[in-house]
């Protein structure tokens, strides 16, 4: 029993001093819906954390309880050790970059960027030098005379964030930052939006339901589905080794193949499944007969026309669907067993990696270590 | 000249839709009828002759004027269908008038409005030769409305009355306390040395310059139909040394002022101060009221039948013209609505109590005292209409 | 007939239709009554403005009626007076409209219909008829100073009738709606995220009323009080119900002209001018709303 999949604690929260502290948090709606089930984390200064999860999975309910919007059923809030909980948004410490921004479409950029400054009646040539400096972090001086409505999506975009960004708050909040924004553009400000966070140096909690936005921006994330956490750790962490079906399906692409245990040794198992065995170099807590899925990244599988050398961890199959990306390809192929195998290859030439087309007989193999068994 | 307050709003509302469109077609037709005015009339007065027309005649007729059986008799006797519309002030009927093509066969215009229509040729000659019972018409009141319409070839008194004090006696003579009633009754109104003392009461006035104008020049000596601005001045002067007295302007709610006591002196309508005279006594109210005859004399209005000259049916409208001037029919008029009627031939039918109401029936020398109908041209009555405002707003 | 297929494609008939209606029962009859008011009174008829010599035509204007309503301090004294009874209105109306109308969009939205339901339920009973029960609300010896004087809480009937007090009072009552639905069109639309995101930025629900909502709902404010104010600086039957002697507005002056005094011309004129007063104000509103939009 070596190495288990991790469980879903929070180990590195000991180690760094925590700004946020969501404890058994619980709210429900109209009686019997439950959006948020007993929830707790901690979120460590300067941190990026991201809450990820589809659509209903109560992220967005997680972080509106944070903002203050919306009042726990049950369960406390923590800020840098003081219970905001029932505290109204207008006095937490806390910032928010709304989706699609909710910039005030009545005043113009450098209004909309002071507008939390002036609440706070700070003097006059303060607010402005505050504005000013935000507005070049953002790169929007040319545009500070502006209405909302006459800027691109990425410009309100970065004046949503100057905005959340300018009271200095001790956590901003972004929920789905780049949602609003067409692909090409988003991996552009995804790193934009990253730099000028980690130059301000600002605590965040970000929502999104792009498993990708995630990885990027996050050093750290919570998988939500049905109001509860299903894993919280790094990016690598939950992609390489997921603790669930669940969170295996939802980050990146995966190949399940269902699967009994027939060895059990503390340095490795074996799994039968139908169209293959595979063995896998680490031990797993469970035991012999166990059914179990193991999880295969496509990325992680080789393919090949020869046969492979040895009885484990190799399939065959027909090439039923090549997917050409230009950086890479997945191949598409289907088991005797009547299953449908992805493979991902690298086109690291110019010519395709292995010469494989459609109807091609072909095989696939992997390396020991490439799996994660999973038991539930 | 009847007028309750609600239906003159809504015919108000009406005639202000109807506005542009009667704007638009009077304009095409203007000159054709503003040059030959008289030739007009003739036409329209020679058509009868053309033949048999068809059994329908159409009115337009003050609210409340007329008796129950007034128009179902006259259908039974003639076969003729009748169409009855009403109106409630002169106005709204000369404007209507203006516009042309009412479809009316008989309209029934006070007499000043009516001498307008006359000089604009909106009415047609009279044909006497189909109105027998012409006969039965009081000579007297035919001779007042000859200063309007000499020799009397268009209009037809409906029934008539006159602008006077109303009182609330018992009011009044509280308010009065030890000063006697005026020796002119006009005082009640005119001379601040009452007002001052009415004002605790309630004073009413017609909000109508055309009716007030005459009594007022009167009252101050000048021409009861004077061209001259300096006479109106000077009766606009005197009228506002009474201003500030003043409660009330209105011509339709002196009835339901006067009997529900918010107001104790009006200067209007003798037939209104009868009827809430009447109402008061039917409700057992404590007011006492009372409508005055002024030596100085009021101002006699009549309402007067006329046929306009467009008129599709005008030999019908001299049948219902004829059927009126019947003594029994006239004098259905008159009990119904207490207006006195101008037929000899109805006296014996009108009942004592109207009869002998010597505010209703004046004495030959008091109808000799009224002012008579008169009327005056467009640049005056501005004038008129002009001061009046201005006494109103008391500016 | 291909002309008139043509005529009948969607497209322009669509356009078309509310080109039409605009033309004939606005542009037209305005314009109706320009000519009248550039004509003289006859007797009982309008001047024609074009007569005919030798075969060829004259045109007369007559700009008297005009000269004469700048000459008469009565004609401008009534405006202002209309205008600022309408004013006093609208501002009411509005003040009163407001608060009316957030608390509409902000109810439960299975309430919303009932409320507008309440709003449009004094329409199905004529307009007449409410105002005369004010009058009888009101007067001396009316249902307020009974109820009062009986409750002894004054011993002399209030004097409410016939005066600014009455007549303010029946135009706002009479106008209300016409400032709340608009407003509530307005109000419920609001993106209630700009109000979260106000008070993200420390901003206490009073202060992101007066900095989000009102501002944002100038469009509903424009529309409303503009629904308000025209109908009101014409308004000629409230007045002339419930108003006194001295509340005098230019719908009765109007009055005056087209039936006491017989003179048709200068009621166009009369009203001729309170579009322009109402119209040139609106139109530089306009102007500068879309200047400041381009900006």
């Amino acid at each position: 029993m070596a190495t288990a999949p991790k469980p879903q604690t929070d180990s590195k929260a000991i180690t760094k001093e925590v700004l946020l502290r969501v404890e058994g948090v619980t709210k429900i709606y109209d009686g019997t819906v439950k959006a948020v089930d007993n929830v707790s984390l901690t979120v460590n200064k300067g941190e990026i954390f991201g809450l990820l999860g589809g659509s209903g999975c109560g992220k967005s309910t997680l972080l509106r309880m944070m903002a203050g919007f919306e009042k726990p059923t049950k369960g406390k809030i923590f800020l840098d050790n003081q219970d905001i909980t029932d505290l109204p948004s207008y006095q937490r410490p806390i910032n928010m970059m709304f989706q699609s921004y909710a910039l005030f479409p009545h005043l113009s950029v450098w209004e909309n960027v002071a507008f939390g400054l002036k609440r706070d009646n700070m003097p006059k040539d303060e607010i402005a030098k505050r504005v000013d400096a935000m507005l070049t972090l953002a790169q929007l001086n040319k545009y500070a005379q502006r209405k909302p409505h006459q800027l691109s999506g990425g410009q309100q975009q970065r004046v949503a964030l100057a905005r959340s960004l300018a009271k200095r708050p001790k956590l901003l909040l972004l929920d789905e930052p780049l949602g609003a924004l067409d692909k090409k553009l988003r991996e552009t400000t995804q790193l934009e939006l990253v730099n000028i966070i980690e130059e301000v140096g600002v605590t965040c909690v970000l929502v999104t339901h792009d498993q990708e936005e995630a990885m990027t921006m996050a050093s750290r994330i919570a998988v939500m589905s049905e109001g509860y956490f299903l894993q919280i750790g790094e990016p690598d962490v939950i992609y390489e080794t997921p603790n669930s079906r669940q969170v295996a399906d939802f980050i990146g692409n995966v190949n399940m193949f269902e699967g009994e245990v027939i060895v059990d040794e503390p340095d490795h198992i074996i799994v039968k499944c139908d169209e293959c065995t595979h063995y896998v170099g680490h031990g797993f807590t469970g035991n012999k007969g166990m059914a179990v899925g193991v999880a295969l990244r496509p990325e992680k599988i080789m393919l090949s026309k020869d046969k492979p050398k040895g009885e484990y961890n190799w399939a065959e199959g027909v090439v039923t669907e090549i997917v050409y990306f230009g950086d890479h390809t997945t191949y598409h192929l289907k088991t005797a067993a009547g299953h449908v195998i992805k493979a991902q290859e690298i086109n690291n030439t110019r010519d395709l990696s292995c010469g494989l087309t459609w109807g091609d007989h072909a095989y696939m193999h992997w390396g020991d270590l490439a799996m994660i068994v999973l038991t539930h | 000249m009847k007028l309750s307050n609600s239906k003159y709003l809504l015919s108000m509302a009406v005639i202000g839709a109807g506005l542009t469109l009667a704007g638009c077609g009077e304009s095409d037709k203007t000159a054709a009828d503003a040059s030959k005015p008289a030739a007009s009339t003739e036409v329209a007065a020679a058509a009868p002759a053309a033949g048999e027309e068809e059994k329908v005649l159409n009115i337009y007729n003050w609210s409340d004027y007329l008796a129950e059986d007034t128009i179902p008799n006259f259908e039974k006797e003639t076969g003729i269908k009748v169409r009855y519309d009403i109106f409630d002030s002169n106005e709204i009927l000369h404007a209507k008038m203006i516009a042309k093509n009412t479809g009316y066969d008989i309209v029934v215009p006070s007499s000043n409005w009516g001498k307008m229509q006359i000089d604009g040729g909106l009415i047609q000659k009279l044909d006497k030769s189909k109105l027998p019972n012409w006969k039965n018409l009081d000579p007297t009141v035919l001779a007042q409305l000859a200063q309007l319409d000499p020799g009397n070839e268009h209009l037809v008194d409906w029934l008539w009355s006159y602008t006077t004090v109303g009182i609330n006696v018992d009011k009044v003579k509280t308010a009065l306390g030890d000063m006697p009633m005026p020796e002119n009754t006009w005082d009640l109104v005119f001379d601040p040395k009452y007002t001052s003392k009415l004002k605790s009461c309630g004073i009413s006035m017609l909000d109508a310059p055309s009716e007030v104008f005459p009594i007022a020049l009167r009252y101050v000596h000048k021409p009861e139909f004077s061209l001259v601005e300096a006479d109106y001045k000077a009766a606009f002067d005197m009228l506002m040394k009474v201003r500030p007295d003043i409660k009330r302007f209105n011509s339709g709610g002196q009835i339901e002022d006067l009997a529900s006591g918010n107001i104790c002196v009006a200067l209007g309508w003798a037939g209104d101060f009868n009827l809430a005279r009447k109402r008061s006594i039917e409700n057992k109210s404590e007011q006492h009221i009372e409508a005055l005859v002024t030596k100085m004399g009021g101002y006699m209005f009549m309402d007067t039948m006329a046929i306009p000259a467009d008129a599709k049916h005008p030999n019908n409208a001299h049948k219902f013209i004829n059927y009126i001037l019947e003594g029994k029919v006239h004098a259905g008029l008159t009990n119904a609505v207490t207006y006195a009627n101008p037929n000899k031939a109805a006296t014996p039918f009108v009942s004592d109590e109207i009869k002998n109401n010597k505010t209703i029936y004046l004495s030959d020398a008091d109808v000799k005292n009224l002012i008579p109908p008169g009327n005056v041209d467009n640049a005056t009555r501005r004038i008129e209409t002009r001061l009046y405002t201005q006494f109103k707003t008391g500016t | 007939m291909n002309m008139l297929k043509n005529l009948f494609q969607g497209n322009k008939l669509v356009i078309g239709i509310p080109y039409g209606w605009f033309l004939l029962l606005v542009a037209i009859p305005l314009l109706i009554v320009m000519k009248i008011s550039l004509s003289e009174m006859e007797a009982t008829s309008v001047s024609n403005m074009i007569s005919w010599t030798n075969g060829l035509p004259t045109l007369k204007l007559n700009f008297a009626n005009y000269q004469f309503i700048f000459s008469d301090a009565l004609y401008v004294k009534t405006y202002i007076s209309s205008i600022k009874y309408a004013l006093i209105t609208t501002l009411i109306c509005l003040a009163i409209g407001y608060p009316f109308a957030y608390f509409m969009a902000r109810a439960p939205k299975h309430v919303q219909p009932t409320l507008l339901m309440l709003i449009m339920l004094p329409f199905w009973t004529s307009f007449l008829l409410r105002i005369y029960a004010w009058k009888t609300l009101l007067v001396s010896n009316g249902v307020i100073n009974n109820v009062l004087m009986s409750l002894h809480v004054i011993n002399a009937p209030l004097e409410m009738m016939n005066n600014s007090f009455s007549l303010t009072i029946g135009m706002v009552y009479s106008y209300l709606p016409f400032m709340i639905l608009p407003l509530y069109a307005n109000l419920s639309k609001l993106d209630l995220r700009y109000l979260e995101a106000a008070a993200d930025l420390g901003t206490s629900p009073f202060k992101a009323f007066w900095l989000i909502t009102v501002p944002l709902s100038k469009a509903g404010i424009i529309a409303g009080s503009m629904l308000v104010f025209i109908p009101a600086v014409g308004e000629f039957v409230i007045p002339e119900l419930l108003g006194g002697p001295d509340t005098l507005m230019i719908g009765r002056v109007l009055w005056d002209e087209f039936f006491s005094n017989n003179d048709w011309p200068m009621a166009a004129a009369v009203a001729v001018v309170m579009i322009a007063l109402i119209l040139v104000p609106m139109a530089i509103l306009n102007k500068a709303e879309a200047k400041l939009e381009e900006a």
